[in-house]
């Protein structure tokens, strides 16, 4: 079964290389994109300096974080999720009925994407960067949990790509609540969550745990215990990724059958 | 127990009504009133194994609703449907083993893959057996003549190419029951003809049930032995192609073209339906005048060219019936 699904998927990311003209613009508008962002920040914080008692190298890393696991849910979820309501309103989603596969797994592998590689090597170069300039090395123990936090953020961001487009299931259409709740809420991982008022806090912890991205987890790696109100918050990413990413998954189930019974 | 059931089927759809003017529009944001529409009314009708159905009806009938409650798509809002002896949408996955499904509006294949590719993949989703594949790969690519673009990708293929792709891959698992929607819309006339010649030559060989959606009536002549009418979701009429083509046989049509006329026919049973330059044509109705009659009052008034004698058309018995329907129903509101 697997092997299938896999088939599906290389082709979809094999067919996405031979636009090589397409991929080469789309991976340099990625790069300039996000280093922007980068270059930006480096520049902040080399004027103002430390930013609630965290240097450049920290901070970095939190913004490597980001990268990496969005990047990681944009390749599977971003194809299929943020052209939901396209996918709808084309019919392309009632071909998908009539066959007999798992709707969710076929439409991530059909519409996986090619274009965040780019990301995976920037975001991974910056994480080992920041670690050698603030001379820490990692343990096994620590590169584990690294792999685990980063699975566990792409679990989240991938929830909040579901949570925010499945409801063109009800609307057909959702960008807005994408805009809001996804991207606008995202952008406040930027900086430590410590630096925002504590209401800002506590949504982003507790009703959309978007914290657990990078700000819980980074603490880990640079001995730091801030704004958490237990030192267990720093291990919980791999498990809050997973419970949200289950929620996800049965609300996308929720919105299927509400398509199926209420129909557009 | 028959093959395919549809036992009191009613689906509905919410829609929202839009308002006239701006005022009204932006008011809709927070108020909305919804009304509930009907697309299929308590619809009943069972088909056999290996029977050839065309399923008509005029636009919005219900026909699609129809197919995507078949095809488990789509839920009723009430009553049963078995298919094969399966609840299509309760076993979706089981379900679509059995079916294949041809949407004439919409492609299913990937643009960037040469149909065999494509083939290759779909024997890996349907878990299809090397050597049927091998066998059906061979038998359709002979029948829907694809040799000369079997490597190329779909993008580069014609409609007419394309669509006998879709309906190659629709059919590699040999499904007991194919969905046709509208397979030959904006074909011309060769690969119409080469497709409807392959669907019969399918049911043949395989004993495919094969249900036909489609406005092209030349279709259903070709294809099917059954006609089901639907209208306003509901059920119209539902019997085999002979007798519904018998509808027909109260009347025809003789054309007449002449180079000289005394005057025009006029007599009980005889009507001037269309009148061109030395050509007019009546429409007879063979209770009330003989073929002989009728022959000789021809010779005795014109100096015939030519003469053409015409049993009505499949298509106008079914615009009878729709408008005829249309009519009922804009009485009643």
């Amino acid at each position: 079964m697997f092997g299938l699904y896999g088939a599906f998927a290389k082709v979809a990311f094999l067919t996405q290389l031979e636009y090589r003209g397409q991929y080469f613009m789309r991976m340099i508008a990625k790069l300039l994109g996000w280093s922007s962002g980068f270059i930006l920040l480096v520049i902040l914080l080399n004027k103002v300096g430390p930013v609630a008692g965290w240097g450049l190298y920290e901070i970095l890393l939190l913004y490597a974080f980001d990268v990496l696991s969005y990047s990681i849910a944009g390749t599977f979820f971003m194809g299929g999720f943020g052209k939901l309501p396209r996918l709808i309103r084309s019919g392309e989603l009632d071909g998908i009925l009539t066959k007999p596969v798992n709707p969710l797994i076929y439409l991530i592998c059909t519409k996986i994407s090619a274009g965040y590689t780019s990301n995976y090597v920037i975001a991974g170069a910056m994480i080992g960067i920041s670690l050698h300039k603030l001379g820490i090395s990692l343990s096994l123990y620590q590169m584990i949990w690294m792999i685990l936090d980063i699975a566990g953020a792409s679990l989240i961001q991938a929830a909040g790509f579901m949570i925010t487009t499945v409801p063109a299931f009800w609307f057909l259409k959702s960008d807005g609540l994408y805009r809001l709740f996804y991207k606008n809420l995202t952008s406040f991982l930027q900086y430590p969550l410590t630096i925002y008022h504590g209401g800002i806090r506590f949504l982003l912890t507790f009703l959309l745990p978007y914290g657990f991205i990078n700000f819980y987890p980074v603490q880990l790696f640079i001995n730091r215990q801030e704004g958490v109100p237990s030192p267990i918050f720093l291990f919980l990413t791999p498990f809050v990724g997973a419970s949200v990413f289950f929620i996800a998954y049965r609300f996308w189930e929720k919105g299927l059958n509400a398509y199926q019974s209420t129909g557009s | 127990m028959s093959y395919i059931t549809v036992d009191h089927v009613t689906r509905e759809f919410k829609s929202f009504i839009r308002p006239e003017g701006f005022k009204n529009a932006l008011s809709t944001l927070i108020n909305r009133s919804y009304e509930v529409k009907k697309a299929v009314d308590d619809l009943s009708f069972t088909i056999e194994k290996g029977e050839l159905v065309g399923y008509i009806g005029p636009n919005g009938a219900g026909k699609s609703t129809t197919i995507k409650m078949l095809t488990g798509i789509i839920t009723p809002t009430s009553g049963t449907i078995k298919t094969g002896g399966l609840v299509p949408w309760e076993n979706r996955k089981e379900n679509a083993r059995h079916i294949g499904v041809v949407f004439g509006q919409r492609s299913q294949l990937n643009w960037d893959l040469p149909m065999e590719d494509a083939f290759e993949l779909y024997r890996r989703m349907y878990g299809t057996d090397k050597e049927q594949f091998r066998k059906n790969t061979q038998m359709f690519t002979e029948l829907l003549e694809m040799q000369s673009f079997l490597n190329k990708p779909v993008r580069q293929l014609s409609l007419g190419q394309k669509m006998r792709a879709e309906l190659a891959i629709a059919l590699l698992h040999d499904p007991d029951i194919l969905y046709l929607d509208e397979p030959t819309i904006g074909l011309d006339v060769v690969v119409k003809d080469k497709i409807r010649k392959f669907v019969r030559e399918l049911n043949r060989e395989k004993k495919t049930t094969v249900i036909l959606t489609t406005h092209d009536m030349a279709d259903i002549e070709e294809i099917c032995d059954r006609i089901i009418m639907i209208d306003h979701g509901t059920l119209m009429l539902d019997q085999t192609l002979a007798s519904f083509k018998s509808r027909g046989a109260d009347q025809y049509y003789v054309e007449v073209a002449f180079q000289n006329l005394k005057k025009p026919l006029s007599f009980n049973g005889v009507e001037l339906i269309k009148e061109r330059p030395f050509c007019h044509t009546y429409s007879i109705n063979p209770r009330l005048v003989s073929m002989n009659d009728l022959l000789s009052c021809i010779s005795e008034l014109f100096e015939v060219t030519d003469i053409t004698i015409k049993k009505p058309e499949i298509d106008e018995i079914v615009r009878k019936i729709y408008t005829s329907q249309s009519g009922e129903t804009s009485g009643q509101l």
